[in-house]
């Protein structure tokens, strides 16, 4: 019934792939973030309403980054 | 009926037909386990429903479903244990429910957190135990370890997979969107039985919403049929 996450990513993350996969697409959310956010800049800029739908992107792809960024930096601090 | 005939007018249809194609070529390639490519797919799709939602409030709405394959393709599951995944995915998921909801204006009640009567809801709920049944003869899926934890994701998974198919999709394009929409994420399980048992069960619940406008049944019978899908089910029958 749930289809967050499906066998074919479960797959993936078992896989010796994972890390330059893992890599390719936390880079397409760097991208997306960055064109949301510069579309969100040009409509403050000519005051438009125009892209106001886009503003809800903002907080599950910050998310998203922060918990990426959050779980890399964990895996990079020693053990002690 | 007045709904059905607003939802399936040639232009309605049209428009959403290239978006929701788009979503099927993403979920194609999900299956096919070309994740990096479904990503890029995921993400110009994204951008391009919300640029194209300012005269379409539908298209902001659809556009949280590409976000949310997204979000399963970018999260850093590999660092957390799998029970957590779905919770891992679900909490972007619900923000971009919640914030997609409120920028069009929608109140809780209008996306169907309100009192309905108790006998309804508890019918509705009922279903969800042959639901399960159909999905586990369906899929199959592999005896999970901690069954509970993983239960227990599962079912807030639901919660958030109604709030978006038959909350906020249904309550902005219509049931056929919603059911569409629905079946369409169920092909990156790579079972053709399964899109038709989510096809099915995405049509019985967009009947049950529209007929009473109210989630917590379809909520209960979600979250029983994902339960017996990945716990009652593989222990009664695997």
């Amino acid at each position: 019934m749930t289809v967050f996450v499906p066998e074919a990513i479960r797959r993936a993350v078992g896989s010796t792939d994972y890390p330059a996969l893992a890599t390719g697409t936390g880079a397409v959310l760097v991208v997306l973030l960055i064109a949301v956010l510069v579309e969100l800049q040009l409509a403050q800029a000519h005051g438009t309403t125009r892209y106001r739908p886009l503003r809800p992107l903002l907080v599950p792809l910050l998310l998203a980054f922060g918990f990426v960024v959050a779980l890399r930096v964990a895996e990079l601090l020693p053990y002690h | 009926m007045a709904a059905l005939a607003h939802t399936l007018h040639p232009a309605r249809t049209g428009v959403l037909a290239v978006p929701l194609a788009a979503l099927a070529a993403g979920e194609l390639l999900v299956a096919d386990g070309r994740l990096l490519a479904a990503a890029i797919v995921d993400a110009a799709l994204v951008l391009a429903l919300v640029n194209a939602a300012a005269r379409r409030p539908e298209l902001a709405a659809l556009s949280v479903v590409p976000l949310v394959r997204l979000l399963a393709l970018v999260m850093p599951l590999g660092n957390v244990a799998p029970p957590y995944w779905n919770a891992l995915v679900g909490v972007p998921a619900a923000a971009a429910i919640v914030g997609t909801s409120r920028s069009l204006g929608l109140t809780r009640r209008e996306l169907g957190l309100r009192r309905s009567p108790l006998a309804a809801q508890l019918a509705v709920a009922a279903t969800g135990v042959p639901l399960g049944l159909a999905a586990y003869v369906a899929l199959r899926p592999a005896d999970t370890p901690y069954a509970a934890a993983a239960a227990a994701a599962v079912v807030a998974a639901a919660v958030v997979e109604e709030l978006l198919f038959r909350g906020l999709l249904q309550r902005t394009g219509g049931p056929l969107l919603a059911t569409a929409a629905y079946g369409v994420c169920a092909i990156a399980t790579g079972s053709a039985w399964f899109v038709l048992v989510a096809v099915v069960t995405g049509a019985w619940f967009s009947y049950a919403v529209a007929r009473r406008p109210c989630l917590w049944g379809v909520i209960a019978a979600h979250g029983l049929a994902a339960a017996g899908l990945v716990l009652v089910w593989p222990a009664i029958l695997g």
